[in-house]
């Protein structure tokens, strides 16, 4: 799945996203960068938002986003903070409620994402810790066979054997399921060792979009130049 | 369409404690706003109890959306939350969700509708004053239950 924004610009309460042009490249990880209120969450929420009215275009595959928005939305896993879930409720309940939703849900592959990442499936959502409650929503995104991630902030606040880990699994899912990882971060290493376009935001305007000099480790832990 | 009623079935199983309490309280409700349909709307008018049954009709509307609630809101932790904002950026709209809790609502109307429709005019039969009024009395007291159910899930 590969997503291009053209022209983008789309007004929330008093801000606004203005003249937002870049591409979200299959089988790469794109990330989004700015300072806080630079609009990266706002930008999220566009592409989720199902009754959001903007100007210009999103494009995935050539097409327009808002054309079959369901299939969009089937294709789409959202990885954050925010809770979407039914938080005091087990991760198994979660998966079992919500596998209706989604076209092509499997929930033998949950349960196989969820004891690869040593999460336990009858603990409640709200027992989880942050980055646990992060892997779980990979593993819910996998089961339901995302072709396009997005990671709002992920990785704040994880200790470096866990994000060492979650990248690791992030690598993965792009060699294996041809998907595409637009994430946002604040943090600099992050940016310098696993991303592959950088796309630098401020004040609601993207200010630059260019590949990165090299990605350093990837999935099978090689060096590969980009 | 399908896909939100499976996914309710499961939401059923899952929150069973507060789907059981909300038809518990939510059936208590009608009950007692269905009592009132045991008064012929005619006698009613002569007796000046007509207020009697409005109350009755008010209560069953409220039954209904005690009824319709964890279909709407759950409580999760110390608070209520909205099933629209968790469903938020999954592939169903608003729209559609909203569509097929009207769908509940519509089959538990039509089960009090025909339920109260029976008994005001088996009253007024009973009465000597079966007519044209306690036909619509019955339709009208469905209609305003229903039209309060429909409120209810659009604003919550």
């Amino acid at each position: 799945m590969e997503i291009e924004f053209q022209n983008v610009t789309y007004r929330k309460k008093r801000f606004v996203l203005q003249d937002i042009s870049f591409k979200i490249r299959q089988g790469y990880i794109t990330a989004l960068i700015g300072k806080n209120g630079a609009g990266k969450t706002t930008l999220f929420h566009l592409l989720l938002d199902k009754t959001a009215k903007y100007e210009g275009k999103i494009l995935v595959d050539g097409a327009d986003w808002k054309q079959d928005l369901a299939a969009h939305m089937n294709q789409t896993a959202f990885v954050s903070d925010e809770q979407r879930y039914f938080m005091d409720r087990t991760a198994r309940e979660n998966a079992s409620m919500l596998q209706w939703l989604f076209e092509g849900f499997s929930l033998s592959r949950f349960q196989e994402n969820m004891d690869n990442m040593n999460l336990s499936v009858q603990k409640k959502l709200c027992e989880l810790s942050r980055g646990e409650y992060l892997k779980y929503q990979l593993a819910f995104g996998i089961a339901q066979g995302a072709k396009l991630y997005l990671l709002d902030e992920a990785t704040a606040g994880m200790d470096p054997v866990f994000k060492r880990d979650f990248f690791k699994m992030l690598h993965t899912l792009l060699l294996d399921e041809h998907c595409a990882v637009f994430m946002s971060t604040h943090l600099q290493d992050e940016v310098d060792k696993h991303m592959d376009y950088i796309v630098r935001m401020d004040a609601g305007r993207i200010v630059s979009e260019h590949a990165a000099v090299c990605r350093k480790e990837i999935g099978n832990g090689k060096d590969q130049k980009i | 369409m399908e896909r939100i009623r499976k996914f309710d079935e499961e939401l059923k199983n899952t929150f069973a404690d507060a789907f059981f309490i909300a038809r518990l309280g939510g059936g208590l409700l009608c009950c007692i706003g269905m009592l009132m349909m045991l008064f012929p709307v005619q006698m009613a008018s002569e007796r000046k109890i007509i207020w009697s049954m409005l109350l009755g009709c008010a209560i069953c509307a409220n039954g209904v959306c005690q009824w319709m609630l964890p279909y709407l809101r759950l409580r999760e932790g110390d608070k209520t939350v909205s099933i629209y904002k968790k469903l938020e950026f999954m592939p169903v709209t608003k729209a559609q969700i909203r569509k097929v809790r009207c769908g509940y609502l519509n089959r538990l109307c039509i089960c009090l509708g025909t339920a109260a429709f029976f008994m005001q005019q088996e009253v007024a039969l009973l009465n000597h004053s079966f007519g044209i009024v306690s036909v619509l009395f019955a339709a009208v007291w469905a209609v305003l239950v229903w039209l309060a159910g429909c409120i209810f899930i659009y604003v919550r």
